[in-house]
């Protein structure tokens, strides 16, 4: 049996790549990998998408394949949502000017006739029309948004390989971050660790992130014997702080 | 070419391969990007041992995807089109009272129009509305398998080796994964520490290659799509 050649592994970044990192940070229970990256900030024309990993421990190339694809997920997904926004913002500007002229028109009507059956035009102006300005606002305002997302539907690829994150300050926001953990006598607790992310490490992506887990629901346990199962295996295999925890999460 | 990851988790009798969650999100994707992208890199994701052949680590994991594939056509979308539905009978709502609140004055019941089909005409006849062009994707090149351990399965299972127990090594292993956060694992374990034999996983879960098929990559079968009764990954 020919075995299977495996990934490459870690390496330098490719000089025109966009960088999209992606940290190890600690949390109550272990570590989770945090993507600290604007998706709407890339620009697939200037080269492709590669991974900057920032960790402190060296990871396998299977959590590495795992992270990849969950990037690949939320970069495309994020790119197929916002590809329609900006699109003929031009046009867009232009029905927007129309419709501000009906309001216009409407509440013009509304001062010169002030009579009790008007009152259902006056529910209706901000009902209507508000919605119908605000889209006209939001194709000019996310014009550049937009054209990035299709410019990464037509020429974007998330390269194979991850690069070693090498960024002076995202290493020592990362290493305070863990420093702050290794303290003795420190609990693990997502709120502390926000707290030291958003005031000591002035980190706002990674408080973000930590107050978005501590609101994330838990997973449900079984009842019944498999319930009792996972307790007793729970204290006696548990490793205190597992580093495979993997979430890729987009700002 | 896409980067997709598919589980190769070990059980008692050989290993349960799956496509990762991921994969659903990427393939959904595909027939808005270019297609000179279509084509699958994945990576097929074990324990240390390299129990895989070449061929069939290839066709598993081609397989697994393909399922992903077949199965993410019916999955269900996310709200906006229901919201998009919501804000046009709205505004034909509002419409009809503006035209019937206007007791005859041309500007209200120009607002009316405007609500009741205008705004959409324009839009539609502008092409503001028009959905990001899509084409039926279909893998263009032949797929690229690598194999890659993960630290966390091949932790896993050489935990379990050491339970003699089938069930109590399967609800270990249920335990470890979610301990280490992979859903997908602890989704398998969790449903063969719960009686089900593995030829019987529904195949939301994931296919079983038994040891002696390990041999022979050309014995694998897929279940119906049809049959599944949650969403892939």
């Amino acid at each position: 049996m020919a075995p299977l050649e495996p990934s490459i592994a870690v390496q330098d970044s490719d000089p025109n790549a966009q960088l999209i990192d992606a940290f190890v940070v600690p949390t109550d229970t272990g570590s989770v990998v945090l993507i600290d990256a604007d998706y709407g900030q890339l620009d697939a024309v200037a080269g492709p998408f590669q991974i900057a990993l920032y960790s402190r421990l060296p990871l396998s190339m299977g959590e590495l394949a795992v992270i990849r694809a969950r990037v690949e997920a939320d970069l495309f997904t994020h790119a197929v949502r916002t590809a329609g926004e900006g699109r003929r913002w031009l046009l867009a500007l232009l029905t927007g000017l129309l419709e501000l002229g009906v309001v216009g028109v409407l509440l013009a009507f509304l001062f010169l006739n002030r009579e009790p059956v008007h009152a259902v035009v006056a529910w209706a102006v901000p009902l209507g029309f508000v919605p119908g300005l605000f889209l006209a606002w939001r194709a000019v305002a996310r014009r550049r948004v937009g054209a990035r997302a299709r410019a990464t539907l037509e020429v974007g690829e998330l390269l194979p390989t991850t690069a070693i994150g090498r960024d002076g300050d995202s290493l020592a926001r990362l290493r305070d971050l863990w420093r702050f953990i290794d303290q003795p006598n420190e609990p693990r607790d997502l709120m502390r660790l926000e707290r030291a992310a958003r005031v000591r490490v002035r980190w706002p992506a990674a408080a973000r992130f930590y107050r978005a887990l501590a609101a994330a629901p838990k997973v449900s346990t079984p009842q019944g014997r498999l319930a009792r199962l996972r307790a007793r295996a729970r204290g006696q295999w548990a490793a205190p702080h597992p580093l495979t925890y993997l979430e890729a999460r987009s700002q | 070419m896409m980067n997709l990851a598919c589980w190769a988790v070990p059980i008692r009798d050989g290993y349960v391969l799956r496509a990762d969650r991921s994969t659903a999100a990427i393939l959904q994707a595909a027939p808005s990007r270019s297609p000179q992208f279509w084509g699958w890199r994945i990576a097929l994701i074990q324990p240390q041992s390299q129990q895989f052949s070449a061929p069939l680590a290839a066709r598993a994991a081609t397989m697994a995807v393909d399922y992903a594939r077949m199965a993410g056509d019916a999955a269900p979308r996310d709200g906006s089109r229901r919201r998009g539905r919501m804000m046009i009978w709205m505004e034909v709502a509002l419409g009809l009272a503006l035209i019937i609140a206007s007791g005859g004055h041309w500007v209200p019941a120009l607002a009316g129009a405007w609500l009741l089909a205008g705004r959409r005409w324009l839009r539609w006849l502008l092409g503001l509305a028009t959905p990001v062009a899509q084409s039926p994707a279909a893998p263009a090149q032949s797929p690229l398998v690598s194999s890659d351990a993960h630290a966390g399965l091949g932790r896993i299972e050489r935990a379990m080796r050491e339970v003699d127990d089938d069930t109590a090594a399967y609800a270990l292993g249920a335990v470890l994964a979610r301990a280490d956060g992979l859903d997908e694992v602890a989704e398998v374990y969790e449903a063969l520490a719960g009686g089900m034999h593995p030829s019987t996983l529904p195949p939301h879960i994931g296919f079983w290659v038994a040891d002696e098929t390990l041999h022979n990559p050309w014995r694998l079968a897929l279940p119906a799509p049809a049959a599944a009764t949650g969403g892939p990954g």
